[in-house]
This record gives structure tokens, C-alpha cells and sequence, in this order.
């Protein structure tokens, strides 16, 4: 494949995933709302009602911990499938394996910038004022996709080799959505507790989304670049697995 | 322009049997040598399992040799696909236009030739409908339109000389074999029938018992018999198992 084709194979295809994706439903694109808003519903009942947690504004906090969660959770899930699925094109076309995930992220990351925008209008009608600090969001949500990015590569690559792992990443995803901090406030717990728990960098990150939208605060930037700079070392090293491996995918489907 | 366009050294594959740690290995292909040069049409015959495919996919940098040397000297190359990419749920036009992107088409020179792939492929308003409302013969058509106008320096083909209804069958067979004899590319061409190879390339390959060797057209059509008893034992095996 010529290198200079990527771009538009790239944008073209991001394209058709997401129109491709709403076809397939009667609702179409209200589900990039919907599915977030009901799953809200669930853990507002569940854990603000049943279990009665209560931070300050339980529903807001939740809303943001929810979506900053549900981007990362489905950049992943969608990733580390992508490479298995494009089996069509990569057994027809030298293809750099990369593409799948990337697609993958870059139509999560569309549905994912409407839902912000929607959960920005919620935190205005309810009263929360957004100041300046609102300008480093990009930057926030820029170092979960450089993450998810980089877990996902990683998934995505691996998968085709050894199919066992999908379940290991949801089981995984599964226990690390309780641990990030989504349904609680972690400054709450003990300091000891805390600096253990903040060794997950979703917990970091869905923290400084909350500082940034909740509390007009600006982020901590060494967190941040620490988390982005870790990334992009896997990245690095998934494109190179990608070359040394990418004429060995095909042996994995003809057998 | 340089002539040399691919060129195989001392290429050998295997494949792992089953999908296990551990699986013994099956020998695919041995000690292959042969180049490609621009100008040259080279039709491949071999029976079922051969190594047919795994020659093409070599040839199209999908697959890896385990030893030996697959060089491209700088060639376009591209395996013929008809429904590569294609979304069922997604209209002719844009199929269309994926399918040339990932055949090596730029963006301009898709949205150049869109018009002229719907015209070749004679849908009509069915172009602007979803593929799932499509017949498998139209789908072929909208396949071979597309491939039309992919026109890199090394074209491979598997088997697909005619496809669709009668009409379009003669249209695309007579489409193929124009280009298979254009000077200023090379084309390798795969089938299960010498008649078909001898009557359209200038070079013939015999692929058998892993295996690659250069024959004469005369010997080629002689070598058809072996390639179908080959073909029918495997059917039968096939049967058995």
C-alpha cells in the first residue's frame, strides 16, 4: 500500500464506519446519546439511590466519570478487535495492520466529542459555571486517546495471535471501571490508599476531567505528560512490532 | 523505467497445520526463482492446495516468505479483489470508492473515474443504493467495474476472467484479456485451465509437489491432466474427510 494513500483511506473509512454503523439501527446516530444517558440512569439508581453514596453533586460527578470512562472503555473494546475483523482487507492488501485501530479510535473519538458537547450544555443548564480552565480539555481528552491509543495497538495486534485475550481485556476493563474512581470521589479514601490507586491512569485521568469541568481548576500537567509520554514509548513500539509482524497476519487466518 | 519488477529468490513457505503451539509445520512452497518483468504476462497452473494462492500473496507482499527472498523493485502491485472492503449496508458509489482506495487509487483519481465505474458496471440508479439490495451478479459487476480502472505496474489475478450474466461475462472477459496483453505492465495470471492460460500469456508456470517451474505452452497444456486429477483427488479427499 502507498504510503500517501493513507490519509484519505484513513478519513474515508472513518466515514463509512460511522455512517455504516448508524444504518444498521432504526435510531441511528441517537444512540451515541442515548446509550451513555441510560447508562447513567442505571448507576445514578444503583449507586446514588440504592447504595446512597453522596458526593456534592452526585449527578454531574457521575455524568463526567461515566464519559470520560465510557471513551477510553470503548476506544479499547473496539480496538483490540479491529485487526481480527479486517481479516477481508489485509488478506487482499498489504496494508499497514495499524489502520484498523486507528479507524477504530478515530470514529470512537467523533461519537465521543458530541457526548461532551452535550454533557458541556448539562453542566450549564445545571447551574455550573465553565471558566478558563476549560481551554486544557482538549488536552485532557487528547492523553486519554494517546492512552487508549496505545492499549489498544497493543490489543489489537496481539489479539489475531492469541484470541484468548479479548476476554482478559473485558474482564480486565471490567475491574478497572471500578477502580477509577467513577462512582466515588477518591480523595475520600486514606493518602496511603490514594497514591496506590492513582497508579491507574484512568483514576488520573478521570479525576482531572473532573477538575477541569467541575472545578474550573486547571490539570496537573506532570500527571498528564507522564501519562502521554508513557504512551507514546508503547505506541512507538507497536508500529515496529507492526512492521516486523505484518506479513505474518495472513498466516494466522490460512491455517 | 526499470523492467525488473519483482523477483523471487530461493523462496520457501510453510504453514502451521493447525492452530496450536507447537503444530508441525506443512511445506507450502520450495526453493521458488523467478522474476516478473514489465511486458510480460505470466499464467500459473497448479491444482487445488498447490501453492497458487500463497504464490500470489507473496507476489502482493501480503505473506511473508519463511526463507528465501521476495524483492519488489519498487513496483505497484495489486491482487485483483472483487468485493474488497465492500459494506453491505453502504451504496455502490461509496463501495466504489473505498474499493478503489485500497486498491492503490488516489482520492482524485477515484472521484475521477466513479462516473465511468457506474456506466462499465451498467447499475444504473442501483449505483446510489445500498449493496444489500444487490444480486451476487451485480455485486460481481460493481467488483469488475471497479478493478477496471486499478491499473498498477504488476496486476494479479485469481481466476476471475468473466463474471455477472452472459452479456457482462463477454464484456469483462474481453475487458481482462485486453489488458493482460498491454506492454507497459506485467500481469500473473491464475487458473485451473491451461486452454485459458495458453490462449492469453507469454510466460507459463507450473506449480506442483511445492514446487515452482517454467514450461512451454505446449507443455503447460499436457500438464492440464495432472492438474485435474490432482484437482479431483483433492475433491475426493475432501469428500472423505
Amino acid at each position: 500500500m502507498n504510503r500517501s494513500n493513507y490519509p484519505a483511506l484513513l478519513g474515508f473509512r472513518t466515514y463509512t464506519d460511522l455512517v455504516s454503523e448508524a444504518s444498521r439501527t432504526y435510531l441511528s446516530f441517537f444512540w451515541w446519546l442515548a446509550e451513555p444517558a441510560f447508562q447513567l440512569a442505571i448507576y445514578y439508581l444503583v449507586f446514588g439511590l440504592l447504595l446512597g453514596i453522596r458526593t456534592e453533586n452526585f449527578l454531574a460527578f457521575l455524568l463526567t466519570g461515566i464519559i470520560a470512562w465510557q471513551l477510553f472503555n470503548r476506544l479499547i473494546m473496539n480496538a483490540s478487535a479491529s485487526i481480527t475483523r479486517g481479516v477481508g482487507i489485509y488478506s487482499k492488501v498489504p496494508i499497514n495492520k495499524l489502520f484498523f485501530p486507528t479507524v477504530a479510535l478515530l470514529s470512537d473519538l467523533i461519537k465521543h466529542l458530541v457526548v461532551l458537547l452535550v454533557l458541556l450544555g448539562f453542566l450549564l443548564l445545571t447551574g455550573y459555571s465553565l471558566g478558563v480552565a476549560l481551554v486544557s480539555l482538549p488536552l485532557v481528552v487528547l492523553t486519554e486517546v494517546i492512552l487508549a491509543a496505545a492499549i489498544g495497538y497493543w490489543a489489537a495486534l496481539l489479539v489475531p495471535f492469541v484470541p484468548d485475550l479479548s476476554i482478559v481485556i473485558a474482564t480486565i476493563l471490567m475491574g478497572l471501571m471500578f477502580a477509577s474512581g467513577i462512582f466515588y470521589d477518591v480523595s475520600n479514601l486514606s493518602p496511603e490508599i490514594q497514591s496506590v490507586f492513582y497508579l491507574n491512569p484512568m483514576a488520573v485521568l478521570i479525576r482531572e476531567h473532573r477538575s477541569v469541568l467541575l472545578s474550573n481548576q486547571f490539570p496537573e500537567w506532570q500527571a498528564l505528560g507522564i501519562i502521554a509520554l508513557v504512551s507514546a514509548v508503547l505506541i512507538f513500539a507497536a508500529a515496529r512490532f507492526e512492521r516486523r509482524f505484518s506479513q505474518h497476519y495472513i498466516r494466522l487466518v490460512v491455517s | 523505467m526499470n523492467d525488473l519488477l519483482l523477483s523471487f529468490t530461493d523462496v520457501s513457505v510453510s504453514f502451521k497445520a493447525r492452530f496450536r503451539f507447537g503444530a508441525r509445520e506443512k511445506l507450502v512452497l520450495k526453493d521458488v526463482n523467478f522474476s516478473v518483468e514489465r511486458g510480460q504476462s505470466i499464467g500459473v497452473l497448479g491444482g487445488n492446495g498447490a501453492g497458487k494462492s500463497t504464490l500470489l500473496a507473496l507476489a502482493a507482499g501480503i505473506l511473508g516468505p519463511n526463507s528465501g527472498t521476495v524483492k519488489n523493485h519498487n513496483a505497484e502491485v495489486a491482487l485483483l479483489s472483487l468485493n474488497l472492503g465492500f459494506d453491505a449496508i453502504l451504496s455502490g458509489r461509496i463501495n466504489a470508492t473505498m474499493s478503489g482506495l485500497l486498491h492503490g487509487l488516489k482520492k482524485a483519481e477515484v472521484a475521477r473515474v466513479l462516473e465511468e465505474i457506474k456506466e462499465y458496471s451498467g447499475l444504473g440508479e442501483s449505483f446510489e443504493q445500498p449493496l444489500y439490495t444487490y444480486s451476487a451478479g451485480m455485486r460481481a459487476r460493481l467488483g469488475f467495474a471497479i478493478s477496471q480502472f486499478v491499473s498498477p505496474d504488476v496486476l494479479l489475478i485469481d481466476e476471475v476472467l468473466g463474471v455477472g450474466d452472459q452479456e457482462f461475462r463477454d464484456k469483462s472477459s474481453q475487458s481482462l484479456r485486453e489488458r493482460i496483453r498491454r506492454e507497459d505492465q506485467a500481469v500473473v495470471l491464475v487458473s485451473h485451465n491451461a486452454i485459458t492460460l495458453v490462449d492469453l500469456c507469454n510466460r507459463f508456470l507450473f506449480v506442483n509437489e511445492q514446487t515452482v517451474r517454467e514450461v512451454s505452452a505446449e507443455e503447460l497444456k499436457a500438464l492440464q491432466d495432472l492438474a485435474s486429477v490432482r484437482r479431483k483427488e483433492s475433491a475426493e479427499a475432501v469428500q472423505e474427510g
